[in-house]
């Protein structure tokens, strides 16, 4: 009992700290906030939206309005459920693709960090030579040859983003394992796997948790970018890249409803995230802030 | 000397390899993903003998390693195939369009890096004023917005509600002729041959999409130049100069040479992401450029082009790096190579 | 100083003074007074050992003698007299011909101090230049002879080393070059050998030394932690604890036997009576800077301790001529 207790009562000391650092930094709050709405909306988006975000109407082209108040597009589907149901697509493919990425880079970064010497730095290396292929063409080359799905946009996403996490995590083990500590553990006669799961890999993940919600947002910025230009995500599924690119001709002829309100959306999705992962840096590094 | 010398070397002579690595992992990438090209090009229906009259035609039945090699002898001589798109070599493809995207790419990047320097140099210097937290405010929302919705909202603003710019669609208006190709640039093309309506034509197109992606980038120059120099400025040797009673000029001449080598480091991780901004960015003002010649070819299964265009992209990176590489190992004498 | 006559002539040997300096840094955590209230005074021709604990403010006291405090620190306090003029007064122009040039500084860390980017000989050729308007030649010339001063090995070769090529002691002597290149009139050294070997610190010390008195400074300031070298170079000490001077004397009279609690203790256990670092240690740290306690700040740690202390801080006393302690038993404890 007293253990349940003692557990308890730590996490609603963690929780009050959390709650006070969160109310004198509004920004961070701000990010937090918004990037857990964009959950919310990720599950309950479409169930949600006051239409059916793929089902055509007769209403097309309306402005904001009353019944429809982000307006429809040409083919009558109305903007705002559009909006908020696109997170179920955009959202969860990258969070889906950074946790893979995160899982591939991660396990490889601490072996290469292990490495001494010339081995560990010749996967640098190697890593380094895909860094010359630019992302973007990389992952529109894929998806268009490999089919347009949602399955094959989160791999692709995935696979690129991997050596970022890889290198990452092999240059802050490189340092972790310098630090005096690892040397006790070591000298203390622990074996060397155990000082690299116990000791090392703790303390090397903090930069992974931090850039996380920063590659979710670059993961939907390119999904919305293949969906563009057609190599992403196929219409009429709801996703803010595609529902851009077909807004776009209509803007000239003035009706801007169609393409401005998805744009929106990604910049204040994006945007909470990168807060959320600088409020995650100060959180986890008290010299910070 | 001795030691740049050495780093020149040494880094020149790994080009070797990695334009090998490279261009093997380019072609197997492309070659080894679903997808049948003969079939993309000729429809399902076509007749077996046309499909592999054509398979047969292109080199597709060969075994893989063998068309890496014929691709490697191809690519030795200058060749990089036909495009099936546009019937031409993929190499004249290519030579007609970098220059368009070249000359958006400086404009827009040099843009960057000047407008992003400077204020974040100066921001850095009031900490908590009205610039800094301008700044700040900018970079956030910059980096949040996808750059091709940038450049539709600019086109939304300075065209369709305030009449300034020229209709998106190109480089040049329909009724004007390009200059006379020397460079292929429309701007120096123009002034050498004394064009001066061409010239404001060519400029006015460029306006916008250079303003886009100067507009996208910005932000994270600014926001890396600024904790640079915050750093710096709080650092222990710039306090020593403080000090010992260094002139100021020459405190400011140590800040700003320390703050340049994560500066080139910033700017080669830039031009990566550019490359594909790029694409979308040339989509969205019809621009002619190799983004765009690449989007048509990835849409149309053009294997050729695709190949192309990827070992130009990344050879042009490889030799980006390689330079910034050099750059930082001049600047900073702790790097070894 | 009661006698009329002692007062002028000691008044006019003084080089620098520092009058109720204090200081303190305002983080998140709350504000730390790092300085409270120092007051001492360095003559003519005087070696002056300022002796402190880890922490105990002396390199934030060496900035803060020619004005200078990093962020986010803030000088609350005081006046620093030089050449009868307070540097806490002074503007930035004129606050430059006095660092460096008047009153050279010789820094703890030298290897942090120095541009990573630059040659080591640069740097000293630009503080010279930055003091004197001579051509680029001639201050190379003169950061050269400032560096073979130091005797240190192959001065041509480090001359156009880049700090990272240098040892801890040729930092060092680099960082004294860099400091005596201008012949200051007052020289302010801030643990000179801490982070050295024990072989090196004897060299560097005796170095150092010899240029001093050869460039006939005028005066010193030497910050230390260890008795020893105060004991081999110095003619006056000053003790600090908790930003405040606890006693001032000449090092003579220091080391027959101090008056304060504070240097008693410290006095046995750098002459290694084990019983006696063993009390001192057991008392635990000093002072939370961020909550200073009312009273005498030595009082926790106190074995002499009545009732005052807990009340009344004790200002710094005069015990005897040139001698002064800050304790209100300082009678009792003669």
């Amino acid at each position: 009992m007293n253990q349940v207790k003692r557990v308890f009562r730590g996490f609603r000391k963690e929780a009050t700290y959390l709650i006070g650092f969160y109310k004198e930094r509004p920004l961070s709050a701000f990010g937090l906030f918004i990037s857990m709405i964009f959950v919310f909306l990720a599950f309950l988006g479409p169930t949600i939206a006051p239409y059916n975000p793929e089902e055509a109407s007769a209403d097309f082209l309306e402005p904001p309005s009353q019944k429809h108040w982000f307006g429809t597009d040409r083919s009558g589907l109305d903007v705002f459920s559009r909006t908020i149901s696109a997170p179920r697509i955009d959202f969860t493919i990258g969070l889906v693709a950074t946790t893979l990425a995160v899982l591939a880079g991660v396990p490889m970064g601490v072996i290469a960090g292990f490495l001494p010497g010339w081995r560990g730095s010749t996967i640098s290396r190697a890593f380094d030579v895909l860094n010359c292929l630019p992302p973007f063409i990389v992952a529109m080359c894929l998806v268009a040859f490999a089919g347009q799905s949602i399955l094959n946009v989160i791999i692709v996403l995935a696979l690129l983003n991997a050596p970022l996490f890889v290198r990452l995590v092999r240059s802050k083990v490189h340092s972790v394992k310098q630090r005096k500590f690892i040397e006790s553990a070591t000298c203390l006669g622990n074996s060397q796997t155990r000082v690299m799961l116990h000791h090392v890999l703790p303390n090397s993940l903090e930069p992974v948790l931090v850039q996380f919600p920063v590659n979710v947002g670059w993961a939907i910025l390119t999904t919305a970018g293949l969906s563009f230009i057609g190599a992403g995500v196929r219409a009429p599924t709801p996703e803010w890249g595609s529902m851009i690119s077909i807004g776009a001709p209509l803007l000239i002829t003035g009706q801007w409803w169609v393409a401005i309100f998805p744009g929106i959306a990604v910049g204040i999705c994006v945007l909470g995230l990168a807060l959320f992962a600088s409020s995650l840096e100060i959180l986890l590094d008290p010299t910070r802030g | 000397m001795k030691r740049v010398a050495s780093v020149v070397f040494t880094r020149c002579l790994l080009i070797v390899p990695q334009v090998l690595g490279l261009s093997a992992l380019i072609f197997f990438l492309v070659r080894l993903l679903p997808g049948d090209p003969v079939i993309a090009r000729l429809g399902g229906h076509a007749p077996a003998l046309t499909i592999d009259n054509l398979r047969h035609q292109l080199g597709l039945d060969l075994p893989l390693h063998i068309q890496y090699i014929h691709y490697m002898k191809d690519l030795l001589r200058g060749d990089l195939g036909d495009s099936w798109t546009t019937a031409q070599p993929v190499i004249e493809d290519l030579k007609m369009r970098l220059p368009a995207t070249l000359e958006l790419m400086f404009l827009g990047m040099g843009i960057a890096l000047m407008v992003g320097v400077i204020i974040g140099v100066i921001s850095a210097g009031r900490p908590g004023g009205l610039l800094d937290r301008s700044t700040i405010f900018y970079t956030l929302l910059a980096g949040a917005l996808p750059e091709f919705y940038i450049g539709i909202i600019m086109v939304f603003l300075f065209y369709v509600v305030w009449g300034l710019a020229p209709h998106p669609a190109g480089r040049l208006g329909l009724a004007s002729l390009p200059p006379p190709r020397i460079t292929g640039m429309y701007l120096i093309d123009s002034v050498i041959a004394g064009q001066w309506d061409t010239f404001r034509d060519a400029l006015g197109h460029l306006i916008l999409p250079v303003f886009t992606l100067a507009f996208w980038q910005t932000g994270a120059i600014m926001k890396m130049t600024r904790s640079t120099m915050l750093q710096i400025l709080d650092s222990d040797f710039i306090n020593y100069g403080r000090l010992v009673g260094l002139k100021p000029a020459i405190i400011r001449r140590y800040a700003l040479r320390n703050a340049l080598p994560p500066i080139i480091g910033l700017t080669v991780t830039i031009f990566a992401v550019l490359l594909g901004g790029i694409v979308l960015i040339e989509q969205v003002f019809s621009w002619g450029g190799l983004g765009q010649y690449s989007v048509e070819a990835v849409t149309s299964s053009d294997y050729e082009a695709i190949t192309g265009f990827l070992m130009l992209a990344s050879t042009i990176s490889l030799l980006l790096f390689i330079m910034l590489d050099i750059a930082n190992a001049i600047i900073d004498p702790r790097l070894e190579l | 100083m009661m006698d009329g006559n002692n007062n002028d002539t000691l008044m006019s040997r003084k080089v620098l003074q520092a009058e109720n300096i204090s200081a303190e840094f305002t983080t998140r955590a709350g504000t730390s007074r790092v300085l409270n209230g120092m007051s001492f005074a360095c003559h003519r021709d005087e070696m002056v050992g300022l002796v402190g604990e880890s922490g105990s403010g002396k390199t934030v006291l060496a900035g803060v003698l020619v004005n200078n405090i990093r962020r986010p620190g803030r000088i609350v306090d005081g006046a620093v007299i030089y050449k009868s003029k307070n540097l806490l007064e002074m503007g930035e122009d004129d606050l430059l011909s006095i660092r460096g040039r008047e009153i050279g500084m010789i820094v703890a860390k030298s290897f942090t101090a120095l541009n990573p980017l630059v040659r080591v000989g640069d740097q000293i050729a630009n503080i010279y230049q930055s003091h004197f308007n001579v051509t680029k030649k001639e201050a190379e010339e003169a950061a050269l002879e400032a560096i073979k001063a130091t005797g240190i090995n192959d001065p041509v070769v480090r001359f156009r080393a880049y700090p990272h090529e240098l040892s801890g002691g040729m930092a060092k002597r680099i960082i004294i070059a860099a400091a005596l290149v201008t012949e200051p009139t007052f020289v302010i050294a801030d643990e000179p050998t801490s982070g050295l070997d024990v072989t090196i610190q004897a060299q560097v010390l005796d170095s150092m030394m010899e240029l001093i008195s050869e460039k006939k400074t005028s005066g010193t300031l030497l910050m230390t932690r260890d008795l020893g070298i105060i004991a081999q170079y110095c003619t006056q000490v000053i003790v600090t604890y908790a930003g405040q001077v606890l006693e001032d004397t000449s090092v003579e009279r220091f080391f027959q036997g101090p008056v304060h609690p504070y240097c008693k203790l410290l006095l046995a256990s750098s002459r290694l009576n084990q019983s006696v670092a063993h009390e001192y240690a057991q008392m635990g740290p000093p002072p939370d800077k961020f909550n200073l306690p009312r009273g005498c700040l030595f009082r926790e740690r106190c074995l002499a301790k009545v009732g005052i202390c807990g009340n009344e801080p004790p200002p710094l006393l005069q015990v005897d001529q040139g001698h002064y302690v800050r304790c209100w038993m300082k009678d009792e404890l003669i």
